[in-house]
């Protein structure tokens, strides 16, 4: 799968470091493996330039899938990068009530999809409830009580998507091209 | 002391399944960690499953068959080759984080495995492998004092400086030179300034010390095992007695902790409780290492535990009580999925360690690999885990949670039941 980066400022997202390095495995993960198992061939994406090596890291693995349709390129978007009529997929990045306010409720991309494409599926990332969780296992850090910090981090990591909606940072939306 | 006909079909049938993991670009597969799981990547990692790898390729040469193992040994040295980027890491070398770069101890473990290799291999460029990415996670590590584990963060973890030492002090002895003798010293320092010399831990030593002078208080029996072979091999090295006493407290450290049964706790914490689940199988395999390296008998429980922990298809299980990781308390019923997975970067350990029983000279039988179907929980249901030469699929409630074709580096499937972070 090639990867075309188109490298993007988006004023207020935080770097991918801490729990935020846990979301973008997640999201990036998410889009990889939907659009290499989509049979796309070019990966389009307007992110910042922090989420370079880990967007390379996941196409240059990837071998090309061996479905092509007549001599058209398939391709996806993600990220500030506008639908094209080849894409197979659109990756859109939603971001949450958790969000600080210069990004709750903004979309990338901004407008809703066309007609031309259904949501296929919705991923809740970095939730309320892990956002809870984190409180105790910094005070038991703090108090020197590793063992209950410990399983405060597991628990938040079990916590930390959901495919129902819940209360969150960022939501990933996956829209795939009708069939019809 | 196992049976050599029981060895030599565990170790066959471990070498069928491993030759079921590979793909484009090297050994796949999902990882399941006590730090977090890694199912939907399930491409190369060119991370510490490389260690093992190599070194019971290494072992098996000697074995009759050496065009079999040659074959095997030259393609898994290559993988590192093809999968090294101009900066000297290794592409996907982060096991539990894959495919990130600059893993540790797993670069270091990677190329530890691959200067064992050269020892038989021909191909000088192979050293060089090593070289470039020593020299990278020394450029990128070191601080003037020591090692750090994350660039740019005073943080210290002994295991893996042990392990960085003993790939060092291998690059020393090939290519001759000593500046990498005093690096490992270097590094070898911190482990043992980070170990516990008196009370009731004595011998242990702290998983992390935030800066080079105090541990967190956490002691995780399996990594004090992955310390023992590096110490061992620093005494002879060095000539330093105290290396070898170091080994040696860690070894009295894991007889200690050992359970009945023959495991050991994920985690000691220093004042109080331990964190009993989820305890290794395949991964024992370095803990009974240690007990080789250091001469001492391997206990009898943990061995038998190790070689129960084999599937049909010849991979060994993870583990035991990944359900119980949270609340601590194993509850009745089929294993976690979690459990049962066989993970490349843990069947590693066992199969280095049973190259290392294999007496010299001992041919393997050919062994064709069954598919299993067990009975397990996923999320708290009951569910089945598949396995064939092909894929892995998990099913609950009539729903898919996981599959994977092995020859593919995404999973189809993984539902977030089952991928948790």
């Amino acid at each position: 799968m090639r990867l075309e980066h188109i490298v993007t400022k988006i004023p207020g997202l935080p770097p991918p470091e801490g729990a935020h390095q846990l979301v973008w495995s997640y999201l990036l993960d998410a889009v990889c493996a939907d659009a290499y198992h989509a049979g796309v061939q070019l990966l389009r994406v307007a992110l910042p330039s922090s989420l370079a090596s880990e967007l390379e890291a996941r196409t240059v693995l990837a071998p090309l899938p061996t479905t092509t349709v007549g001599g058209q390129q398939k391709t996806a978007s993600f990220g500030l990068a506008a639908s094209r009529d080849s894409d197979l997929r659109s990756y859109r990045l939603r971001f949450g009530l958790l969000a600080p306010p210069s990004l709750r409720g903004r979309a990338f991309p901004a407008s809703s999809q066309s007609a031309d494409f259904d949501l296929s599926s919705s991923l809740f990332v970095y939730t309320l409830r892990t956002r809870l969780l984190g409180i105790p296992m910094r005070l038991f850090n703090l108090l020197r009580q590793p063992l209950v910090a410990d399983r405060a981090l597991i628990g938040l990591r079990h916590e930390f998507t959901s495919e129902r909606p819940t209360t969150c940072y960022y939501i990933l939306e996956i829209w795939s091209r009708s069939k019809s | 002391m196992v049976a050599l006909e029981k060895l030599t079909a565990a170790l066959a049938r471990q070498h069928a399944w491993f030759d079921s993991m590979r793909q484009p670009g090297g050994y796949g597969g999902p990882v399941v960690h006590w730090w977090q799981h890694r199912l939907r990547y399930a491409g190369p990692g060119l991370d510490w499953r490389y260690e093992g790898l190599l070194i019971g390729y290494r072992r098996l040469l000697g074995n009759g068959n050496a065009l079999r193992w040659r074959d095997r040994l030259e393609h898994a040295a290559n993988d590192l080759r093809a999968g090294q980027l101009p900066s000297g890491h290794f592409r996907a070398s982060r096991f539990e984080d894959n495919p990130g770069t600059l893993g540790t101890p797993h670069e270091a473990a990677a190329s530890l495995g691959l200067l064992i290799a050269c020892e038989a291999l021909t191909d000088p460029g192979l050293v060089e492998v090593a070289q470039r990415n020593l020299d990278a996670l020394i450029g990128a590590l070191g601080d003037g004092r020591g090692f750090q584990d994350v660039p740019g963060q005073a943080g210290r973890v002994p295991n893996k400086l042990a392990t960085f030492a003993q790939a060092l002090m291998r690059l020393a002895v090939t290519i001759d030179d000593n500046r990498y003798l005093g690096q490992a010293e270097a590094a070898l320092k911190d482990v043992l300034n980070l170990q516990e010399g008196s009370g009731p831990w004595q011998g242990a030593i702290h998983q992390y010390a935030p800066d080079d002078e105090r541990g967190d208080g956490r002691f995780f029996p399996y990594y004090n095992a992955r310390c023992v072979p590096p110490l061992i091999e620093a005494a002879g090295r060095f000539d330093d007695e105290r290396y070898l006493e170091a080994a040696r407290s860690v070894i009295a450290f894991l007889k200690r902790t050992m359970t009945p049964d023959g495991a050991w706790p994920q985690i000691v914490y220093a004042r109080t409780g331990a964190m009993r689940w989820p305890r290794w199988v395949a991964g024992a395999g370095d803990i009974l290492l240690a007990f080789l390296a250091a001469e001492e008998p391997l206990p009898e429980p943990a061995l038998q535990r190790l070689l129960d922990g084999q599937l049909a298809s010849g991979g060994f299980v993870s583990g035991a009580g990944f359900a119980a990781q949270r609340s601590q308390r194993p509850s009745a019923g089929p294993p976690d999925f979690r459990d049962l997975l066989p993970v490349s970067g843990w069947n590693d350990k066992t199969f280095r360690l049973l190259c290392e029983l294999l007496p010299a000279g001992t041919p393997l039988p050919e062994i064709e690999p069954e598919p299993v179907e067990r009975e397990v929980s996923i999320g708290g249901h009951h569910g089945r885990f598949f396995e064939t030469g092909e894929a892995f699929r998990l099913e609950a409630g009539g729903a898919v949670h996981y599959h994977w074709f092995k020859q593919l580096p995404w999973a189809s499937v993984a539902s977030p039941t089952v991928d948790i972070r």
